[in-house]
């Protein structure tokens, strides 16, 4: 992967850019702050600050990737975006640098959240893995929708219904803990069986993507 | 040399090149055809978009599938262009030329070199999306030409420009084409009669003659007629256009048995559409 690439693309960007930012660097800790005042400490504030982390960070590590990908599927001759690439059809080679540098992102907020908080590696290690889980399934339905646009709003439909609707379905196919403590357990159950289900999104994704111009 | 033996390409059932063998030497080709007749199909397996079901591309005689390095020696303009709208035109073809892997040292040199070709060197700060649509075909036609390929392949390339826009590719490919093999797709016939060596006409994703501008003349010899309009014409006839001449309208007709008194020497687009309506 070319940084000089991936800079071009996230210039491309304009403002747009910034928003994932914004969230991470301005929204997130504003409302934190609120958070803490209302729950009176700290410590007390552990649940409601990883829970509002949940429901921003894993959706806006697909957002760079759907902009960028807007040029790659429906932009006005993208085919020579497959054809004069010699490293090939399959464009994992942009996803990856996008989603580390998501990464490098939140972990500077969750460096920040170490400060005040244990348990914090555990939390970057889910949030990290939500995050993989939102690429690798918004990558596959773009590919197989051929619209970056549908793909995101796919994935905020399966957000809002996991996160919002109490019931036995969406508690099974929800990767969120909604309030819940992240455990080791939890980690080497629940988030691994996500992961193994992540990559076999990828690999759909990858399968598609070969087969997007074919 | 580039060649293109028995090729078959299909979408599910459907079949969209049938048996297309063509050999195209450095020189300027026009690949004409009807919309549908799969000249931009043929194009995308050319530049290796598509993956061919059967036959074979070779280019100086190897195999294209096995030779990675083919797409760095191809450059491809296709129908529609219009990439990366928010970048300055310097850094749109600087995208371009490291997916092309230019080296870094003689990118700015290559870039600048190509915007001089399409005339664009006084835009090359500005954003594309303030370009025109004729400027940012010309930017199009500059993406293709970046790291100096041995093949450039234009798809519709003056697909709605100005006659002042037309004018100007045909000029730039005046300029590039030396050493090169050039295809240019299109359905507009006065496009290439100008300025290609060959023409490859194509129908149904067959390719129905391929030859020398003059060759496809020569189709239409003793085939072109002139006739005042209310004359009884021939359904076989073909009627190429209708003009007024000293006052009266008259018709060009392509016909294969002599109509009317007057036979005219035939043009290109009269050659086509002999071959295209089997006349």
């Amino acid at each position: 992967m070319n940084i000089r690439l991936l800079y071009l693309s996230f210039k491309n960007l304009k403002i747009y850019y910034f928003i994932p930012l914004f969230f991470l660097y301005i929204f997130l800790p504003v409302l934190n702050f609120g958070m803490v005042s209302m729950s009176g400490n700290i410590e007390n504030s552990y649940i409601l600050v990883f829970r509002e982390a949940e429901k921003y960070i894993p959706l806006l590590s697909f957002w760079w990737i759907t902009l960028i990908f807007k040029e790659y599927i429906s932009g006005d001759g993208n085919e020579v975006l497959y054809c004069i690439d010699s490293s090939g059809k399959v464009k994992l080679s942009l996803i990856a640098p996008i989603f580390l540098w998501y990464i490098i992102h939140v972990g500077v907020l969750f460096l920040g959240y170490s400060i005040f908080w244990d348990n914090v590696l555990l939390e970057f290690i889910k949030t990290v893995l939500q995050c993989f889980f939102f690429v690798s399934l918004g990558y596959m339905l773009m590919y197989i929708s051929e619209s970056p646009i549908i793909s995101f709003m796919l994935l905020l439909i399966y957000e809002l219904l996991t996160i919002f609707i109490n019931s036995d379905i969406a508690n099974y196919i929800s990767i969120f803990e909604n309030g819940n403590r992240i455990t080791m357990n939890a980690i080497a159950t629940k988030y691994l069986g996500f992961l193994l289900l992540s990559i076999a999104f990828l690999v759909i994704g990858v399968y598609k993507n070969k087969r997007f111009y074919y | 040399m580039l060649e293109v033996i028995n090729l078959d390409k299909a979408f599910k059932k459907k079949e969209v090149l049938k048996n297309v063998s063509i050999s195209l030497k450095p020189g300027v080709y026009g690949l004409l055809g009807s919309n549908g007749a799969g000249k931009t199909t043929l194009i995308r397996c050319l530049v290796k978009l598509y993956h061919i079901n059967k036959g074979q591309i070779q280019y100086n005689g190897v195999d294209v599938i096995k030779n990675s390095a083919f797409t760095e020696n191809v450059g491809y303009l296709p129908q529609k262009f219009g990439l990366f709208k928010e970048l300055t035109v310097y850094d749109n073809l600087q995208y371009f030329g490291v997916l092309k892997k230019i080296p870094k040292g003689s990118m700015e040199a290559s870039i600048k070199a190509c915007l001089e070709i399409v005339n664009l060197k006084d835009k090359i700060n500005d954003r594309v999306s303030t370009l025109s649509g004729g400027m940012i075909r010309r930017l199009g036609i500059a993406q293709a030409l970046l790291g100096e390929p041995e093949i450039i392949i234009f798809d519709e390339p003056t697909a709605g420009l100005d006659p002042e826009e037309r004018l100007r590719f045909k000029n730039i490919l005046s300029t590039i084409k030396e050493n090169k093999i050039i295809v240019i797709s299109t359905h507009i016939v006065e496009d290439v009669e100008a300025c290609c060596d060959g023409l490859i006409i194509m129908n149904e994703g067959t390719i129905l003659k391929e030859g020398s501008c003059g060759e496809i003349i020569a189709m239409a010899e003793g085939k072109v007629f002139e006739v005042k309009e209310g004359t009884y014409i021939n359904p076989s006839c073909y009627i190429q256009k209708s003009y007024l001449k000293n006052g009266e309208r008259v018709l060009r007709i392509l016909s294969g048995k002599p109509v009317g008194d007057k036979q005219l020497e035939p043009t290109i687009e009269d050659g086509y559409m002999c071959i295209m309506k089997g006349i």
